[in-house]
Parts: C-alpha cells; sequence; structure tokens
C-alpha cells in the first residue's frame, strides 16, 4: 500500500468508493454505450475511446445499489489492469486523496455490504467511509459465468 | 557542424596513431549523429558518381560532390576523427586537382573514387562499431596523387582497357584472361570505352605457357566453375551492379612467401606502367579501389577473387577447388601459376555489409526496425479511425456539388486503402515457427503414446497474421493431439493393415488469393462416420433413424464432450477440447474442414482470410441498435414477401426461399432478447439474411434492415467479454459508436444447442 498511497475517489448511489490512483487510466464524461447481449446485466455496454472497444459497468448494478439521483456530472473512470481497460459508471469522481498505510484497515469480516467481495481496505474519510476496491477483481467477471452453462445465451435473458 | 578546425579530439577519442578507439558508450550519440550526417554525405557522393557513371561528359568534379567530401570533412575535423577528415582532405585536394587540370572522370576514376567511398562507409562503420578501423588509405591515397596528377594521368589513358563493373578476372595457366562480361553492368561508358575495345591480348600475363599435365587439369577444373563464378556474377550484380567492382579492386592478399617481391602487382592488377610502388602495398594491406587493370608483369601468384568476394555457401564447390588446387606443389613448373579462392565464414558476412551499404540510398544505416506489435495495433487502430473519417467525409461529400472535392475524397480513399493493405502486411509473420513448435508437440506426444511419426512440412514460408499465429497454437495442438490419439493407430495394427509403422503426419500452410489455409493430414485410420453415429446415437445425440451425411457425422466430434480429451500430458497444460477448438477457430473467422477416409487418415483444413482484423459486413439495424454481420457468411439477403413466410408448429418459422423450406430465426430471439411479437404481426417489414451452415444446409436470420454493405475494422472485446458465443468483436461505425459484430453461425448452433443436444443446425423447429 505503501507505494501507492494515493487514491482516486468516486461516488455511487451515494457511496464513496476508491481505486488507487495508478490503476486509473483516465476519466472520460458520461457517453452512450452500444448494449451488448447476452453479457452481465451490470455491463452497461461497450464504448470506444480513441479506437479501442472498452467496456463500462454499473457497479450499482454489480453491487445492487439503490438507483442514484440523477447525475449531471456523471463520469466513466477508466482503469487499468495488466494492459486491460474496463470503464466503471460514477456518478461523479470527486478527488485525488492520500492515504497512509496506517489510515487503511481491512474491510470487516462480518459485513453484509453486497461489495464486501470487491473490497481491499476501508478508509475513514470526511464525512463517510471510503470503499476502497479492489481493482483487479473488478476485472473478473466470474461471478456471472460461474454456474451459467457457458453457452447460455439465455443466461442474459 | 562546419568546424574546420581538424584537431579538437573531444576527450574520450584517443588517436591511436593512424587509428581510433572509441569509446563506445560515452560517445554514442556523437558518433552517432556523425555517422548520420557520413550516411548523408555518402549518400549524396553516390549520386554524384552514378551521375558520372550514366551520363558520361557530365561536369566534374561536380560541386555537389565537392561539397559532399567537405562536409565530411568539416563533420569529422570538428569531432575529431583526424584520420577520417585527413582522408576526406586528400580526397577533396584529389578532387579539386582533376578540376584544375579539367581531367575527366574516366572508369579508373570513378573506381577510386568508390574505393573511397567505401573506405569512408567502413571508416564510419568501424566507429560505430567502436573498433579499431582494419582498413589501411594509404593505397587510396597515392592512387588519388597518381589520377590527380595530370602528367599520369595520360600514361592511364594507354591502358589497354580499363575493367568494367562486372568483369571478373579469371587468369589461369593457359595465360588468358577470362571475361565474364555482364550485360548492362558496364562503366566503362565514359571515356574509358574508347579504349576498351582493344584487344584481350593485352591482358595476358607475360607467362611462359606451361604444357603440363598439371595446368591442364586445372584449367579444366577452371572453366567448369566458370559457368558458376558467372551465375554469381549475376547475382551480385542483381544485388548491386557497383559492388563487384569492389569485388575486384579490393584484395586483402594471403601473406605467400612466394610472392612477397610482387605482392604489389599480385593483389590489385596493378597496371603494367608499375606505378605503383610495391614497399607501399604490403600484403594483407591493398586499399580498395585500387588500380584494376591486369599487369603484363610477370607474376608467378595471382589471387583471384579474394577473399571476402564470393560468399562461401554459394560456392562451395569452387572454395574447395581452389584451396585445393592452391596447396598442389606447382614448383616444378617453369612458372608457378596459383589459382586461390578464398571464401571464409567471415567474407559472407563481409559482403553482406558490403552490399548493403551502396544499396541503401542512405547510406549507412541500413538496419531493420523492431516494432512492438502494440504498436503496430495502434497504427492499424488509428488506420481505422481514418477509414472511419473518410467513410463521414464520403457521405457528407455528395451534399457539395464539388467534383474536386469528390475526386479528391475518392484519392484519400484509395490511398488509405493502400495504407491499410500495407499495414496489415506489418502483422504478417512467418508460419514456420508455428510449425516448429507443433512438431515438438507432436514428437512429444507420440513418444508418451508410444506411437512412432515422422513429419513432413510444406509451405513453411508462408506468411501468415500474428494474431493467428498466437492464437491457433492450443487448437492446433488439439487437434494433433486428437490425430495422435485416435487417428494414428498403435504400430502393431498399422503393420496390419499393411501400413508402414511410422506414421506420417504432414502440416502444410498455403495462401490463396484471399486466405490461408493450414492443414494437419495424418495416416491413421481416419474416422469412420458408422461408428460416429453408433457413438452419437449410444448418446442420445441423434436419432437412429435420423438420415445424416457422413460430413455431418464427422463433424460430431466437435461436439462437446464428444471425444473426451485425454490428458496426455499429466502436469502440462489443458489442451482445449474440441468443441473449444472450432469455438476458437470460428472466433478467428475461420473455418475448420474435415477430410477423411477410414482406414487412409484424416485432414483438418483450417481456412482463414489473410488478414484477420478487416471484415466484409453488413451493418444491420435491429430497433435501435445496429450489428455488423460479417458477409462471409451471408450467401443472399432477401426481402420476403408475407406469403413466403409460415409457421411450423410451435413458434417457429419457415422460409420458402425459391421453393425450399429453410428455418427462419429472428435476431433478438437469437441474441437472447425478448421475440418480437410474431403472432401479432401483421406483414413483415424486415430483411432476411440466408445463411448456409457448415454442412451447407441453409438458414434464415431476420432482421429490421439493411444500412449499408462496409468494410469494417474487427476490434477484440475485453476479456470480459470474449466467453460469449456469438460475439466475434466490435467494429467501429461511422458515428464513432461500436457495434458488436455477430457470428451467427455460432448464435444459431447455441439456440439450436439449447433446444436439443445436437450440433446440427438449425432443427430447433423440430425439436421444440
Amino acid at each position: 500500500m505503501q507505494q501507492n498511497d494515493r487514491y482516486m475517489t468516486f461516488s455511487i448511489s451515494g457511496g464513496q468508493f476508491a481505486v488507487p490512483l495508478s490503476k486509473v487510466h483516465e476519466v472520460i464524461p458520461d457517453t452512450d454505450v452500444t448494449p451488448v447481449p447476452m453479457s452481465p446485466h451490470f455491463l452497461t455496454g461497450i464504448i470506444n475511446v480513441r479506437g479501442r472497444i472498452i467496456s463500462v459497468i454499473s457497479l450499482q448494478l454489480r453491487f445492487g445499489l439503490s438507483a442514484p439521483a440523477a447525475a449531471s456530472d456523471a463520469s466513466i473512470l477508466i482503469i487499468q489492469n495488466k494492459g486491460a481497460l474496463l470503464g466503471i459508471k460514477t456518478d461523479s469522481v470527486d478527488s485525488v486523496i492520500q492515504l497512509a498505510g496506517e489510515q487503511l484497515s481491512p474491510p470487516p469480516s462480518y459485513s453484509t455490504a453486497p461489495y464486501n467481495n470487491y473490497t481491499k481496505a476501508v478508509a475513514q474519510g470526511d464525512r463517510q467511509l471510503i470503499v476502497i476496491l479492489d481493482s483487479e477483481k473488478l476485472f473478473s467477471f466470474d461471478e456471472f459465468y460461474a454456474g451459467v452453462p457457458s453457452n447460455g445465451p439465455a443466461a442474459a435473458a | 557542424m562546419s568546424g574546420d578546425s581538424p584537431d579538437a579530439p573531444l576527450p574520450a577519442l584517443r588517436n591511436q596513431g593512424a587509428r581510433f578507439i572509441v569509446d563506445a558508450s560515452e560517445l554514442k550519440q556523437i558518433v552517432d549523429i556523425f555517422i548520420h550526417e557520413t550516411g548523408e554525405n555518402l549518400s549524396q557522393f553516390e549520386d554524384c558518381l552514378r551521375a558520372l557513371e550514366h551520363q558520361s561528359p557530365a561536369a566534374f568534379p561536380s560541386e555537389k560532390m565537392l561539397r559532399a567530401v567537405r562536409n565530411l570533412r568539416g563533420s569529422s575535423a570538428a569531432l575529431g576523427f583526424t584520420d577520417m577528415s585527413a582522408f576526406a582532405l586528400s580526397l577533396e585536394n584529389c578532387l579539386l586537382a582533376m578540376k584544375k587540370h579539367d581531367l575527366r572522370a574516366n572508369a579508373e576514376v570513378i573506381r577510386m573514387l568508390r574505393g573511397c567511398k567505401e573506405f569512408i562507409a567502413e571508416h564510419a562503420q568501424s566507429l560505430r562499431a567502436g573498433k579499431p578501423l582494419q582498413k589501411d588509405s594509404r593505397e587510396l591515397q597515392m592512387l588519388m596523387e597518381r589520377l590527380s596528377d595530370p602528367a599520369q594521368a595520360t600514361i592511364r589513358i594507354e591502358l589497354p582497357r580499363p575493367l568494367s563493373a562486372g568483369d571478373i578476372w579469371f587468369v589461369g595457366d593457359d595465360l588468358k584472361a577470362v571475361l565474364f562480361e555482364m550485360p548492362e553492368t558496364s562503366v566503362t561508358g565514359e571515356n574509358g570505352a574508347a579504349q576498351g575495345q582493344t584487344g584481350d591480348e593485352e591482358f595476358s600475363v607475360g607467362y611462359d605457357s606451361p604444357e603440363s599435365l598439371e595446368a591442364r587439369r586445372l584449367d579444366a577444373k577452371l572453366s567448369s566453375i566458370q559457368a558458376e563464378i558467372a551465375r554469381l556474377t549475376v547475382l551480385a550484380a542483381q544485388v548491386n551492379r557497383t559492388t563487384i567492382e569492389s569485388f575486384l579492386t579490393k584484395n586483402e592478399t594471403q601473406p605467400n612467401p612466394a610472392d612477397t617481391e610482387q605482392s604489389g602487382v599480385a593483389a590489385g592488377f596493378s597496371e603494367r606502367t608499375g606505378l605503383v610502388p610495391d614497399q607501399a602495398n604490403p600484403a594483407g594491406d591493398v586499399a580498395n579501389g585500387a588500380a584494376a587493370t591486369p599487369s603484363a608483369d610477370r607474376q608467378e601468384t595471382i589471387d583471384v577473387l579474394n577473399t571476402a568476394e564470393i560468399p562461401a555457401a554459394a560456392l562451395p564447390v569452387e572454395a574447395e577447388a581452389g584451396s585445393r588446387e592452391s596447396s598442389e606443389p606447382s614448383g616444378s613448373e617453369p612458372v608457378k601459376s596459383r589459382i586461390q579462392i578464398h571464401a571464409s565464414a567471415a567474407a559472407i558476412t563481409e559482403t553482406q555489409t558490403q552490399t548493403a551499404i551502396p544499396s541503401s540510398a542512405g547510406g549507412l544505416t541500413e538496419e531493420k526496425v523492431r516494432l512492438g506489435t502494440d504498436k503496430i495495433d495502434k497504427l492499424s487502430d488509428l488506420i481505422g479511425e481514418l477509414i472511419i473519417l473518410q467513410g463521414i467525409f464520403e457521405g457528407h461529400s455528395q451534399e457539395f456539388q464539388s467534383p474536386l472535392l469528390q475526386k479528391s475524397v475518392a484519392q484519400m480513399a484509395k490511398v488509405l486503402r493502400e495504407v491499410q493493405d500495407l499495414s496489415s502486411q506489418f502483422r504478417l509473420i512467418r508460419v514456420r515457427p508455428l510449425f516448429s513448435k507443433l512438431q515438438r508437440v507432436v514428437q512429444r506426444c507420440a513418444l508418451q503414446l508410444n506411437k512412432d511419426v515422422v513429419i513432413e512440412t510444406a509451405g513453411e514460408e508462408t506468411d501468415i497474421d500474428k494474431v493467428l499465429v498466437d492464437h491457433l497454437v492450443d487448437p492446433l495442438i488439439s487437434l494433433i493431439k486428437f490425430s495422435l490419439d485416435y487417428g494414428i493407430e498403435p504400430v502393431g495394427d498399422r503393420i496390419k493393415s499393411g501400413k508402414p509403422a511410422k506414421a506420417r503426419m504432414q502440416f502444410t500452410a498455403m495462401q490463396q488469393t484471399k486466405s490461408i489455409i493450414i492443414e494437419l493430414r495424418d495416416d491413421g485410420a481416419g474416422l469412420d462416420p458408422q461408428k460416429i453415429k453408433t457413438q452419437a446415437v449410444q448418446r442420445g445425440l441423434i436419432s437412429p433413424f435420423e438420415k445424416i451425411s457422413d460430413n455431418t457425422l464427422r463433424e460430431l466430434i466437435f461436439h462437446a464432450g464428444f471425444f473426451p480429451s485425454r490428458p496426455l500430458q499429466p502436469d502440462g497444460p489443458e489442451s482445449p477440447a474440441l468443441d473449444e477448438v472450432r469455438d476458437k477457430i470460428h472466433a478467428l473467422q475461420g473455418r475448420i474442414e474435415i477430410e477423411s477416409q477410414a482406414g487412409t487418415g484424416t485432414c483438418f483444413r483450417l481456412h482463414f482470410p489473410l488478414v484477420i482484423r478487416v471484415i466484409d459486413g453488413f451493418i444491420t439495424k435491429l430497433g435501435r441498435e445496429r450489428f455488423v454481420i460479417p458477409k462471409n457468411q451471408v450467401t443472399e439477403t432477401i426481402r420476403p414477401q408475407e406469403a413466403d413466410l409460415y409457421k411450423t408448429h410451435g413458434d417457429n418459422e419457415m422460409l420458402n426461399l425459391r421453393g425450399q423450406a429453410i428455418p427462419l430465426f429472428y435476431l433478438p430471439a437469437l441474441l437472447g432478447k425478448k421475440p418480437p411479437a410474431t403472432q401479432n404481426r401483421t406483414s413483415f417489414e424486415g430483411v432476411a439474411l440466408v445463411f448456409e451452415d457448415e454442412s451447407n444446409r441453409k438458414f434464415a436470420v431476420a432482421v429490421d434492415d439493411i444500412l449499408a454493405q462496409q468494410q469494417v475494422v474487427l476490434k477484440k472485446l475485453g476479456a470480459e467479454l470474449q466467453n460469449i458465443d456469438g460475439l466475434d468483436g466490435a467494429a467501429i461505425l461511422g458515428d464513432g459508436k461500436p457495434a458488436l459484430v455477430l457470428d451467427v453461425r455460432n448464435l444459431v448452433r447455441s439456440i439450436s444447442e439449447g433446444r436439443k443436444i445436437s450440433t446440427q443446425l438449425p432443427d430447433g423447429s423440430k425439436a421444440a
């Protein structure tokens, strides 16, 4: 953690989330997506970013959070992992914060928060808890593909 | 770099006598710049030389040439390369003297200039390599002095005949110079040509004609290799006409005690006038561009085609013959005549560098550039973007009544296509490494299975898209394992059925007009359709009463789990099962055919488009969405009338295609969306695309409309979406938005498989 002590925070459905700044590829304004049939429900679609096709996911749908108020400064936060890119639809991208190792605590093991599986650590923010997401896990759609027949267009229905 | 301060050596440069030791690490940058400049100057110089060679009474020396030499002198002096700058100075003085005395550039002068050019080029190369220069410029400088002296220049004109660039001289024991004259390679077109026609007897070396058998035998051998050398000369001339000249004139004579006193003339074919003092010409150090006319002096040994001149690989016999000849004692002859032909490995490399230098117009630096594939991909992406923008342009240019605009746009499209074609070639790589990898797999697996297999490959030079190489390894390994495991019989069985004990596998790659074909062929037991049928019936995949073609039955092996992939390497990585193999091949826009006869073997034939990334597609409309359907799967498109559609039991629809009933699928249903309410539909307004599956059975897929038919750049989806069947990727359309590229056959297969366990297409209607 010590090396990656800067984080980018963003809001989704009123919650504060963060990913290490080193994992942030870029932030673009929200844009129309092309829906992908047969894909996980939380994948809102694909976008073209300078010739590259990037999938955009909704953490609100993925984590089953309540619908956000219509946000005017909605952005897509593009994160990177081993050369792969993934867009996260956010209500707003907030700021870059510095967090020292001791400010971070492990995710509460008893938590029933739907994103607990994706939580790497939590930190106390100004007003609320900041959930630091395990960005690598976001790239894996295993929870969607697991238990679904691999040839299953029906899965998306 | 015009500084003419000749002696300002940089601290890290040590001028060691005549040679330089360059600290490459510190000076690399400076040297690089210098070499780059030298390359430019040399290419200017070369231009002038070419001009001299081809248009005879050109002004000589031209201003351009002088300028190139002057620049060279300036930049080398400024960097403290005093050796180089001194040489450039001599050359400059020589040229100025020639200008002053109005001497013309005959062939010899041109040769001298070429020699100079090569010397400089070599010098620069040794600087770059950080190695001391191997060459000595004294010989050249001497020649310069002589050639720029008007008094001596007149003697030169009396020479019997200057050599042509393409000539190779052969001096045999019959004392006759054999001349191989190559068409169009002569550089004697200028002043020298006038004398060039004089008699060949002038070349005769003044030997006493030996009558010995030994000499005759030698002569016979000589003539037997003449043709080869002539052939080589043609080859060399093709590489670069002018290079041959340096072959002739550059000498790295083997020190030979027998001819020390003659070395000056022996090595260089120095002219009969003997103007070159012997002592100035130590053996082993004869510079380029030495006079190349045959000597009339008696000489006992002549090194013909000296080291570094003949690629050893191309002339193994001659080299051997030559050295054998030279080792044979001939001391009893009245006149010793020996011919030495040296061709060593070092010679090859030198020859290659030699040819590389003059052939690159830019001078020194003809290097291959290594490019990361990510950069190439990026370039392809950008070109794809350009093509999209061009499409927009083209669309809007119609709105203007400007012929010029439209012409330019059309031109732009043409150029872009060329750029695209070119960039797609960047990705092509040889199939050879893939094949050798597969060979190793075969050997390993055959060992495990206790089978004896020889592998033959063909078409290894075929270029295929790197994407294919990267993605085909695993599928091909699976196919190979299948062949080894199920195809090739145990040795005992093979012998029983009259086959050679050693099984044979053949890998073939070939390119057809627009596609790449990769074949894996074995001479094993082949696929017996009846056995497959029995097994398929047992598993309930097909009904025993179904009439199914043999081809279709064979394709059943691609059904999931039909042939359990046995782990051949317990600890090795799992290779994909055959159904995955087929999917992977489809994902690469390819298809696979099985050709097999029970008892004689199996051939898997994989077809791929030549370039993977660009596909011809229909842009189809479905509600507010657009999908790209690759054209290669579509056999025709029709707008069916209501009367052509009818329902079978269930909700399945059939389409009457010229009297043939084919199943009709609605794309939304295939995509797992709610199918349109067909019951309430009063009329059909869409378009039906007709497909043919692997078993040549037709089916139709209905979309709302076809918006366009165009080439699109196929882009990969993220890894998170690559597991989804039926999605090939995405393409960015004219408005910059991506659209999904569908693999409709796969979609239909998934649907049918979902309804009924069968690989057959598209029998969903029956099963439902």
